[in-house]
C-alpha cells in the first residue's frame, strides 16, 4: 500500500511538471497544445542518449529541458508567430500543434530506428530504473521528481511574481492589446512561455524512463492525463497544474492499484479510462477546475 | 507644425474596411478632439495610429517619421501613450505592478521618478499602490490608466473616452487632469469622447467623425453650433 503511494506521488509530479506547460501555454498563447507530448519524448531520449554515452541520465533533466525548450521554440517561431500575426483562430493554431507533434514523433521514430540499426541499440523499449539510485528506501526517481517539482514551482513563483519580466508575463496573460500598447515585446513574452512550457515537459520527460517503460509514443498515451490534470486543476490558474497533477496522479494509481487487488490484474491495461472519465466528469461538473472552488469567495 | 499626422488614411480591421480618406492632425502641446456617434471609427482612427488597426493606404507620421506597419509595442516606446476604451489596466496585477511595468525599459532611476511623478499627479494611486488594480473604482481605475501612459514620459497621449460611465464630478475632475497634462506637463492629447459637449469646452481643436469620414474640422465651440453636430447629438449631452 504505502509503495503505491510512493509510486502515486512521483507519477504526480511527472504529470504536474507535464500539465504545469499546458496550463502556462493555454494562459499565454490560448491554445491547447498537442505538441507537448513531443516535448516529454524529446526529455525521454535526451536523458535516455546522455546514459548511453555513459553520464548520469539525471543530468538529462537540465539538458532535456534545453533541448524541449527549442523544440516549443521552433514550433512556436515557425507555426504559431506566423498564423498568430495573420489572426489565424484558436482552431487553426491548435491543428498546428498537432501537425507538429505528428512531425515531431517522426522525427523522434527515425532517431530510435538509427539507433537500433546503426548501433544495434534497443531504443525502441527506455527503461532506465534499474540504473537508479537509492536513498533512505526510497527510490532515485521519487526523490529527485518531487524535490524537482517543488524547486521548479517556487522558481516559477519567484519568476513570475517577484520579476518584472514575471509581471509582464502576467499582463500579456490577461491583456496581450494592452501589454503591446505599453511597449510590451508580446512575442517574445510568448516566446519565453514556449521555452519555459517546453523545459519543463522535458525535464519530466526525462525522468520518465526511471519510473517506467517508455518508447517514442509514450507521449501520446500521456497527453490524455497531462490535458486532465490542466482541465482539472484549472486553467485560469498556474497552481492549478499540480493540483490537478496529483489528484488524478494518485487517484489512478491507487484505483487501479486496488481494483487490480479486487478484480484481477487485466484490470491495469485500462488504467488510462482514469483521466478521461475524471476529465468528463470535470467538463460537466467543475469546467473551471478545482482551483475554482478553492478560490471562490 | 503638427507633431502627428495622418494623410489619405484608408484602415480598417483586415480587409474590413472602416475608415475613409482621413487627413488628422494633432497640433503639439494642444488638447485635439474628437467626437463622433458610436462606430463612428473613432477608436478605431486611434488603432490606426498605434498600429493594432490594418491600414490599406496612406501614412502615419509622427515627428517626421512614418509609423505603417510598425509594431504596436515600438510605436508605445517611441512616445505615444494609448489609454484604450476598454481593459485599460491589468486588474490582476497591483497598482505599483501596473506602472512598473509600463516602464519597464527605463533605468532604475528614471523608472522611481516616474513613478513618483504619477503618484503626485494621482495620489490616491499612491495610497493604493499595493492594491489589486481590478478592486479599484472607476474613477480610480481612470486615473491609473492614464498613469500607465504617463510612466514612459511620452509627448503624446491618445485618451479613448477616458470619462465614459463616471459620475458628473468624476468627469469634471479626469478633464482637470486632461487640462493639466497639456498645461503642465505639456503633452499633445488626443481626446476621443462620445459625450462631446464637456469635452468641446477644454479643446483647442475639434473633429466629427462620422461613418469613416471626417465631417467637420476647426474650432470646438463652432462645431458645437454646427447644423450637423446638433443633428447627431439632439438629446446627447
Ligand atoms: N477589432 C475589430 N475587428 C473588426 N471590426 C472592428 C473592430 N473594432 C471595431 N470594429 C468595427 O469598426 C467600426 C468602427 O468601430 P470603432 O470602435 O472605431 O467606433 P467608435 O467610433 O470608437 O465607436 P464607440 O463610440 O462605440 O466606441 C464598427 O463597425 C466596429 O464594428
Ligand atoms: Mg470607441
Amino acid at each position: 500500500m504505502i509503495e503505491t503511494l510512493i509510486s502515486g506521488i512521483t507519477y504526480s509530479s511527472l504529470l504536474s511538471l507535464m500539465a504545469l506547460g499546458i496550463t502556462l501555454l493555454y494562459r499565454t498563447t490560448k491554445v491547447p497544445n498537442f505538441a507537448h507530448a513531443s516535448f516529454v519524448v524529446f526529455g525521454i531520449y535526451t536523458s535516455y542518449t546522455l546514459a548511453l554515452l555513459g553520464y548520469n541520465p539525471y543530468l538529462g533533466t537540465l539538458l532535456g529541458f534545453i533541448v524541449s525548450g527549442i523544440i516549443a521554440l521552433i514550433l512556436f517561431y515557425a507555426l504559431l508567430e506566423p498564423l498568430r500575426r495573420r489572426k489565424s483562430s484558436i482552431f487553426i493554431l491548435m491543428m498546428a500543434t498537432l501537425t507538429y507533434d505528428i512531425l515531431m514523433f517522426g522525427i523522434i521514430n527515425i532517431y530510435a530506428d538509427y539507433l537500433q540499426t546503426t548501433f544495434k541499440i534497443p531504443a525502441r523499449n527506455v527503461y532506465l530504473a534499474p540504473q537508479d539510485f537509492t536513498l533512505i528506501g526510497l527510490k532515485g526517481v521519487t526523490i529527485v521528481s518531487t524535490s524537482l517539482l517543488i524547486v521548479l514551482l517556487m522558481l516559477l513563483y519567484i519568476l513570475l511574481n517577484r520579476t518584472i519580466i514575471g509581471a509582464a508575463l502576467r499582463a500579456v496573460m490577461e491583456n496581450p492589446s494592452l501589454a503591446q500598447a505599453n511597449g510590451i515585446n508580446v512575442s517574445l513574452m510568448l516566446a519565453l512561455s514556449w521555452f519555459l512550457a517546453g523545459g519543463l515537459a522535458g525535464v519530466a520527460g526525462a525522468l520518465l524512463p526511471m519510473y517506467m517503460m517508455t518508447d517514442p509514443s509514450t507521449g501520446m498515451l500521456l497527453i490524455a492525463p497531462m490535458f486532465c490534470a490542466s482541465i482539472l486543476g484549472g486553467l485560469e490558474q498556474i497552481y492549478g497544474a499540480p493540483l490537478g497533477g496529483f489528484i488524478l496522479g494518485l487517484a489512478t494509481t491507487v484505483l487501479v492499484s486496488w481494483l487490480s487487488g479486487v478484480i484481477g490484474y487485466w484490470i491495469m491495461t485500462y488504467s488510462l479510462m482514469v483521466p478521461y472519465i475524471t476529465l468528463i466528469v470535470t467538463l460537466i461538473f467543475i469546467p473551471r477546475g478545482v482551483v475554482s472552488i478553492i478560490l471562490k469567495r | 507644425m503638427p507633431i502627428l499626422y495622418t494623410k489619405k488614411i484608408f484602415s480598417g480591421y483586415g480587409d474590413l474596411r472602416v475608415l475613409f480618406n482621413i487627413n488628422f492632425s494633432a497640433e503639439d502641446k494642444k488638447i485635439t478632439v474628437v467626437v463622433g456617434p458610436n462606430g463612428a471609427g473613432k477608436t478605431t482612427l486611434l488603432n490606426t495610429i498605434t498600429g493594432v488597426a490594418t491600414i490599406h493606404s496612406g501614412e502615419v507620421v509622427f515627428k517626421n517619421r512614418r509609423l505603417n506597419g510598425m509594431p504596436p509595442y515600438s510605436i508605445a516606446r517611441m512616445g505615444i501613450a494609448y489609454v484604450p476604451q476598454m481593459g485599460n489596466i491589468f486588474s490582476n496585477l497591483t497598482v505599483e505592478e501596473n506602472l512598473r511595468l509600463s516602464g519597464y525599459f527605463l533605468s532604475e532611476n528614471e523608472l522611481l521618478d516616474r513613478l513618483e511623478y504619477v503618484y503626485s499627479m494621482f495620489p490616491v494611486l499612491k495610497e493604493f499602490r499595493s492594491r489589486r488594480a481590478g478592486t479599484l473604482s472607476g474613477g480610480e481605475r481612470r486615473m491609473l490608466a492614464i498613469g500607465l501612459g504617463l510612466m514612459r514620459k511620452p509627448e503624446v497621449m491618445l485618451l479613448d473616452e477616458v470619462t465614459t460611465d463616471l459620475a458628473p464630478k468624476i468627469v469634471k475632475k479626469v478633464l482637470e487632469t486632461v487640462v493639466r497634462l497639456r498645461d503642465e506637463a505639456k503633452l499633445t492629447i488626443v481626446l476621443v469622447e462620445q459625450h462631446a459637449a464637456r469635452a468641446l469646452q477644454i479643446g483647442d481643436k475639434a473633429y466629427l467623425l462620422v461613418s469613416g469620414s471626417i465631417r467637420y474640422e476647426g474650432d470646438p465651440q463652432e462645431l458645437l453650433r454646427h447644423p450637423e453636430f446638433s443633428k447627431l447629438y439632439l438629446g446627447i449631452s
